[in-house]
C-alpha cells in the first residue's frame, strides 16, 4: 500500500508531476541548497517510478505524498553522500520565492537563503517540512525514521539558529 | 527577531518553483542531465557498430556478386566488340558492365517484377 498504481499512461504522469513536482522539488532544493541537483533528484524519483509502471493513486493521496517524498529525500541524500557534503557554504540563489501578492524585499529573501544554508541538513528540511509542507512533528518523525521528539528539537535549534544569524546580520 | 516573527517571515516566502524545463524531462522521458552523457556515448557506439558490420556486409556481397577480375575482362572485351570495337565502345562497354555489377541479382529483385518478367518471356 504506497497510494501508487501501476498506470503508466502519459496524462496520468503528467497529473502526477503537476500535483507534485512543486513540493518534492521546493523540498530537494532545501536539502542539497542546490537548484539543478534538486531536479536531477526530481527527475530520477519520477523515472524510477515511471520505468516500473507506477502513478498516483487519487484514493490514498496522503500515502503516496509520503511515499514520494522518502523516495525524494532517499535520493537526496544518497546525492549528498556522494559528494560527502552536508552543509553548504556557497548557497544556490533563488531558493525561495516570495508568496504572490507580498511586497518583494530581494535582501531578506537573500539573507534567508543564505541563513538557512548554514544549517545542517537535518534542520534545513525539518523547517522546509514543517513551515512550508505544513507536517506535524509526528508526519515528520514518520517521514525521517527518528522519533518526534527528535523532530521538534531540530525545529526549535533550526529557529534559534535562523534567529541568531539574522540578528547578527541585521 | 523573535520566533513568532521569524516563522512569519519565512511564511512570506515559499520554495521556489522547478524549471519548466524539468517538466519537459520527466514527461518526454529524457535522460537525466548528469546522465546525458552516456547516452550519447552509447549513440555513437551504436552507428559505429551499425557503420563496420553494413561495411563488411557491402564488401562481402560486392565479392560475392561481382566477376572475377579476368571474366570481367573478357565480358568487356566482348562487349567491346558487340559495340563496334573502338574506343568509344569500349568507354560504353565499361559504363554498361559497371551498371551490371551495381545491378541486385535477378534473385534478390522483388518477386513480382520477375513473375512478370518471366511472364513476358513465354
Amino acid at each position: 500500500m504506497t497510494g501508487l498504481r501501476r498506470d503508466g499512461s502519459r496524462e496520468r504522469l503528467a497529473a502526477l508531476y503537476d500535483t507534485w513536482a512543486a513540493s518534492l522539488f521546493g523540498y530537494a532544493a532545501l536539502i542539497l541548497v542546490d537548484r539543478a541537483a534538486a531536479a536531477d533528484a526530481v527527475h530520477q524519483v519520477f523515472l524510477k517510478l515511471t520505468r516500473a509502471g507506477f502513478t498516483i493513486d487519487e484514493r490514498s493521496p496522503a500515502m503516496a505524498a509520503a511515499y514520494l517524498r522518502r523516495a525524494v529525500r532517499n535520493e537526496c541524500y544518497s546525492r549528498l553522500r556522494a559528494k560527502k557534503r552536508s552543509i553548504v557554504v556557497a548557497v544556490d540563489a533563488h531558493l525561495l520565492e516570495l508568496v504572490e501578492g507580498l511586497d518583494d524585499r530581494p535582501a531578506e529573501r537573500l539573507a534567508l537563503e543564505q541563513a538557512l544554508g548554514e544549517l545542517p541538513v537535518e534542520q534545513r528540511e525539518v523547517v522546509h517540512l514543517k513551515i512550508w509542507e505544513g507536517l506535524t512533528f509526528q508526519e515528520i518523525a514518520a517521514l525521517t525514521g527518528e522519533p518526534a521528539d527528535t523532530a521538534a528539537s531540530r525545529y526549535r535549534y533550526a529557529i534559534e539558529k535562523l534567529r541568531n544569524i539574522l540578528s547578527a546580520k541585521a | 527577531v523573535t520566533v513568532d516573527h521569524l516563522e512569519d517571515v519565512l511564511r512570506r516566502y515559499r520554495p521556489a518553483r522547478p524549471p519548466e524545463e524539468l517538466r519537459r524531462r520527466v514527461l518526454g522521458g529524457g535522460p537525466s542531465r548528469s546522465r546525458a552523457w552516456i547516452y550519447s556515448i552509447a549513440a555513437a557506439a551504436a552507428a559505429m557498430t551499425f557503420y563496420l558490420l553494413t561495411d563488411a556486409t557491402y564488401r562481402r556481397v560486392l565479392s560475392a556478386t561481382s566477376p572475377t577480375v579476368g571474366g570481367r575482362e573478357a565480358a568487356v572485351a566482348a562487349m567491346t566488340a558487340d559495340l563496334g570495337g573502338d574506343d568509344r565502345a569500349r568507354l560504353e562497354a565499361e559504363r554498361l558492365i559497371r551498371t551490371i555489377e551495381s545491378a541486385a541479382p535477378i534473385d534478390a529483385r522483388m518477386p513480382d517484377v520477375v513473375a512478370i518478367e518471366e511472364a513476358a518471356r513465354e
